[in-house]
């Protein structure tokens, strides 16, 4: 984690690309930190919620949790479309449909490599955008390689980021301080290192604990 | 009935998490293990 200035609030997000509530309680969060007015800075956090899936796992969404979580087949079409209604709440248009199902390690490789650049926020909105909503799959190396190019990031210096797997390290150093810290599921929200919020929570809850952490008022 | 801007924050029984205050509803709105839980029809989060 990184050391915000005085008058700014530093939140360290855990999540994945792949986790529709990280998303969505991106926007929520996003909200908040309109409302709030303060100076906040983002600094994302790798975690797999699913580190076992193939890169090309041959299947859809439904697929996946069929098979990989042996969940109902009608349980998951209804729990997929009520994500999808939540998401178009926060004026996401999730795409479950075109969905392409994948191991998220290179993407977390390249938000690291991001981060180097300060383009951390950017790619990591790029990315979620590109998989839930566009169809992209953020498994493969050339279409990561795009995906940076769209947020100014230099293609052939991300090519090589992801070929040379620099950034794995700290990808794994990301998921092994989640776990010191008791996280078990994403999104999770740190703000100034003290004030831990669970979930996509609604976006007054973002705002009150934003107030609360510049006001001083919670300690552990 | 209480004040919720006048209450302590910080206090024992505020749930806590490897040292962090914990806030907010928990685990709404979180994946575990790859599967995304939604609430069903009527007890969605308000926003």
């Amino acid at each position: 984690m990184t050391v915000a200035d005085e008058s700014e609030i530093k939140v360290d997000i855990w999540s994945d690309v792949a986790c529709p509530w990280c998303y969505v309680g991106k926007r929520r969060f996003e909200r908040a930190t309109a409302a709030f007015g303060g100076k906040v800075l983002v600094e994302f956090h790798s975690f797999e919620l699913a580190p076992d899936t193939p890169v090309d796992f041959a299947g859809s969404e439904v697929d996946f949790l069929v098979r990989h979580k042996r969940m109902p087949h009608d349980q998951v079409e209804q729990m997929l479309a009520q994500m999808t209604s939540l998401a178009a709440d926060e004026g996401l248009a999730f795409d479950f449909a075109a969905l392409q199902h994948t191991k998220t390690l290179k993407a977390h490789e390249l938000l690291h490599h991001a981060k180097t650049v300060g383009k951390q926020v950017e790619l990591k909105e790029r990315l979620l955008k590109a998989y839930f909503e566009q169809g992209v799959h953020v498994g493969h190396t050339d279409n990561l390689v795009a995906l940076a190019g769209d947020v100014g990031l230099d293609p052939a210096v991300a090519q090589q980021a992801l070929d040379s797997g620099r950034y794995a390290d700290d990808v794994a150093a990301d998921i092994a301080q989640a776990r010191a810290l008791g996280i078990n599921g994403v999104p999770f929200f740190v703000f100034d290192g003290r004030v831990g919020v669970s979930g996509a929570q609604p976006s007054d809850v973002f705002t009150d604990v934003l107030d609360r952490v510049a006001r001083q008022e919670v300690s552990p | 009935m209480t004040d919720r801007d006048s209450e302590p924050v910080g206090e024992p029984d505020t749930p806590s998490m490897a040292g962090l205050v914990m806030m907010g509803e928990p685990g709404a709105g979180e994946c575990v293990d790859g599967v995304c839980a939604v609430p069903t029809a009527g007890d969605q989060p308000r926003d």
